[in-house]
């Protein structure tokens, strides 16, 4: 059923949108309401795909025919009826394209960064930001686990098990440029550190096992330039530096603006999560905490 | 006629300059389309359809509630799968937690006269060396 709304809303897609399935990039400069609209569609797609692939429909129906086959077989063949090893013959060819279609399927999929993230943020800072404000988007929705972006690799040395391996990747997936209502200009970058361990057991009865496991954070960079001509400074961030490094905020005055550079860092054990929006929103709270308005 | 009393925003509310034609069931308020919601034929703003929302998540039996996501994450499919709905009430829910988690008390319009500067500016930083935290 979710695959069939899936290839729905995929259909429905204008060329631009599919351009964003294939390449998995986005780029532009345009209104958070026509942000909303280009991408809706596509976050609504991926989430279809995704819960068709979460069911894993397709593996079941490929077992499922692959068991029928087998047995059909058996039974053609003790039977002496050879006209009936068409049938597995057949089932073959269904598990092959099931297969093939399945991989298409799959290649469709983006991160879920689009659905979790970009268009809820997108959803708030249309309530931020003027009507025709323009926003500056750069977003890549590849998965972050690819060759291109490995950073570092340790090898197991261990010669028993449990053996490991661990690779470090690196992935910038979204740098964006927003001016909110109140002239305060946000720059932001979010990118991903993941590191993956593949893990090798061997239980006591001498069966070997394997594991792959993820954590990933997700470093937020935070700039706002806050006007001076609106806000004043009530407590200087320079002075007060949270002790655990929960975040770190650097301060510096220029002319018009106070600028406030913040870094932060959410944590998920999974890549299928995303940087939580409230973190982001939370980020951004931050600097706003050490002005008043005039 | 009266003009919508409910506040938009995030972190610097505004008020919503629609004209309203109905009123929250709640609170009172004259509310816009836009930012009213039906539940059990009873209309109610955003903020109130959001508690109400929450409060009907709340008095599931245990077994229920945990097959069913957050208010927001329920209103934003709702919003992502119908075209004609707009997304306010997973908006609103997002903003509740927000304040909530965070602490965070928004500015409001009549804070301060930033809103009167001119739109349209370039994206302007003196200080911008081209890093975030290296300079």
């Amino acid at each position: 059923m979710s695959r069939k709304k899936s290839l729905e809303v995929y259909n429905s897609l204008d060329d631009e949108q599919k351009e964003i399935i294939s390449t998995k990039k986005i780029s532009g400069n345009q209104p958070a309401s026509a942000w909303l609209e280009r991408l809706k569609k596509v976050a609504l797609m991926d989430h279809y795909g995704d819960t068709y692939r979460k069911n894993q429909t397709y593996a079941i129906l490929m077992v499922f025919i692959g068991i029928a086959g087998f047995i059909l077989t058996v039974i053609c063949l003790a039977n002496e009826f050879y006209y009936g090893l068409v049938i597995p013959v057949l089932a073959v060819i269904g598990i092959v394209l099931i297969y093939k279609s399945s991989s298409k399927f799959n290649k469709m999929d983006l991160t879920n960064h689009l659905r979790l993230f970009i268009v809820p943020l997108l959803a708030i800072l249309k309530e931020e930001s003027r009507k025709k404000e323009k926003i500056d988007l750069e977003i890549n929705l590849n998965n972050p686990c690819e060759k291109d972006n490995i950073v570092e690799t340790i090898p197991n040395s261990n010669k028993k098990y449990p053996k490991v391996k661990t690779t470090f990747y690196d992935l910038q997936w979204m740098s964006g440029k927003a001016k909110l209502q109140d002239q305060t200009q946000l720059h932001w970058t979010v990118n991903d550190l993941v590191r993956k361990r593949d893990i090798t057991k061997k239980n006591p009865r001498g069966k070997i096992k394997f594991k792959t496991k993820y954590k990933v954070k997700h470093n937020v960079n935070l700039k706002l330039s806050i006007p001076k001509e609106s806000y004043e400074l009530v407590k200087n961030p320079n002075e007060n530096q949270p002790v655990n490094g929960a975040y770190k905020m650097a301060y510096v005055s220029s002319d018009r603006f106070h600028v406030f550079k913040i870094r932060s860092t959410d944590v998920s054990a999974t890549l299928d999560e995303s940087v939580k929006l409230n973190h982001f929103l939370g980020t951004i709270t931050k600097a706003y905490k050490h002005v008043k308005p005039i | 006629m009266a003009r919508c009393e409910v506040k938009k925003g995030m972190f610097i509310l505004k008020e919503c300059s629609n004209f309203a034609n109905q009123t929250c069931s709640k609170c009172s308020k004259s509310i816009c389309s836009k930012h009213s919601t039906q539940i059990e034929d009873e209309v109610f703003c955003v903020e109130c359809g959001t508690a109400k929302k929450k409060q009907q998540l709340r008095s599931l039996p245990a077994r229920q509630r945990r097959n069913r996501n957050s208010v927001h994450d329920e209103e934003y499919e709702r919003w992502m799968t119908d075209r004609n709905t707009h997304y306010g009430l997973w908006y609103y829910g997002i903003r509740d937690d927000f304040y909530h988690d965070s602490q965070y008390s928004p500015f409001d319009e009549q804070d301060y006269s930033g809103f009167d500067a001119e739109s349209g500016q370039e994206f302007y930083d003196d200080t911008d060396s081209g890093g975030f935290m290296d300079s």
